[in-house]
């Protein structure tokens, strides 16, 4: 949700090495990364930036890289991919690779699956293999029991002479 | 008869007591044989160090130096060096309570040692573990200790180091755990 944004990011790793003249930065083996309810697991983490900031990547690789986060409506979305990157600039996740993407029991599985966070929108694209699967579960209707109807009221006497 | 043997005895306690006193204060001072002892030693030194092709590449301030001219080496008590790498644009300081340098080259720094980034630009400010080796030629500095490094919106941890000031570059080997503030 919005709230983890403001969080600070967590990264553990088995081993990371650094370019601070390129200025990339690399995580590797059991890479964790938490930020408030996001959690991202990946093999390796690589973060690109540029100096003046205009340029700010993260890309999570495994087999699969997975996601995971508390959406605004409590639910916790999943996905899971070849590659995750996120661009802090422009909000866009975009996985490649075998993307998932559930929440609840819907689901999108295409070849490249992004998600712009700002513009709360999603597309999904298949691959000249596989076209996209998408399965959206209609929230379940609460069935309104019929009310047991009211025994119609006696019709009015008229008065007997 | 009588004289001579008082003058003996008196010259026999004389002996004692020098002998008494050569035991004593050896127990305080490490008696230095030849070998150990230092060829000379400095206080509150300050010296600079240049490459090859006379570029600075180094100052050396500490509270004491000796020097060992046979071993090649000089032992530092609260070394601060200055280190002005060829490569990189940064200067960077290392500080620690003891230090060791071989060769006029390996430097060996232990307890509460500290990398600082003088530039402020540099997005690595400071490197805190309990000993460093810095090799003066290539400015490569690695460790198997420890290491706890800040940055301007992070702080990180981990085990074992390699770094290059030349080139700018660093390799954590074992347990790293970074945390990025946002802004």
């Amino acid at each position: 949700s919005e709230a983890d944004f403001t969080q600070p990011v967590k990264v553990t790793a088995n081993s990371s090495s650094g370019d601070f003249t390129n200025r990339v930065l690399e995580y590797r083996d059991n890479v964790v990364i938490v930020q408030g309810s996001l959690r991202i697991e990946a093999d390796r983490l690589i973060l690109e930036s540029s100096e003046d900031k205009s340029r700010q990547v993260m890309i999570a690789t495994g087999n699969p890289a997975t996601y995971e986060q508390v959406m605004e409506n409590g639910l916790m979305a999943r996905a899971e991919a070849r590659e995750i990157r996120y661009d802090v600039n422009t909000q866009l996740l975009t996985m490649s690779g075998n993307a998932q993407l559930s929440q609840a029991d819907s689901l999108v599985r295409g070849e490249t699956i992004s998600y712009n966070a700002r513009l709360q929108r999603l597309t999904a694209e298949g691959s000249k293999d596989e076209q996209i699967t998408t399965i959206f579960m209609p929230k379940e209707e609460k069935k309104v029991e019929p009310e047991p109807e009211a025994p119609a009221p006696a019709p009015a006497q008229e008065p007997q002479p | 008869m009588k004289r001579e043997l008082l003058a003996g005895l008196l010259l026999l306690t004389m002996a004692a007591g020098l002998y008494w006193r050569s035991l004593n204060t050896g127990s305080d001072q490490t008696v230095l044989s030849p070998e150990t002892e230092p060829d000379f030693i400095a206080r509150s030194l300050r010296t600079r160090a240049y490459d090859s092709s006379g570029r600075l590449n180094a100052e050396i301030a500490a509270d004491q130096m000796q020097h060992f001219q046979d071993d090649a080496l000089t032992e530092f008590a609260r070394p601060v060096y200055l280190l002005y790498p060829e490569g990189g644009d940064g200067v960077w300081k290392i500080q620690s309570e003891a230090g060791q340098l071989q060769q006029n080259r390996y430097l060996l720094l232990e307890q509460e040692v500290v990398v600082t980034a003088i530039e402020p630009g540099e997005p690595l400010q400071t490197i805190h573990t309990d000993q460093l080796a810095l090799d003066l030629e290539t400015m490569v500095m690695t460790t198997e200790s420890m290491i706890r490094a800040e940055g301007n919106t992070f702080t990180l941890q981990a085990r074992g180091l390699w770094a290059d000031l030349n080139t700018n570059r660093i390799e954590l080997k074992d347990r790293v755990s970074a945390t990025y503030e946002v802004q």
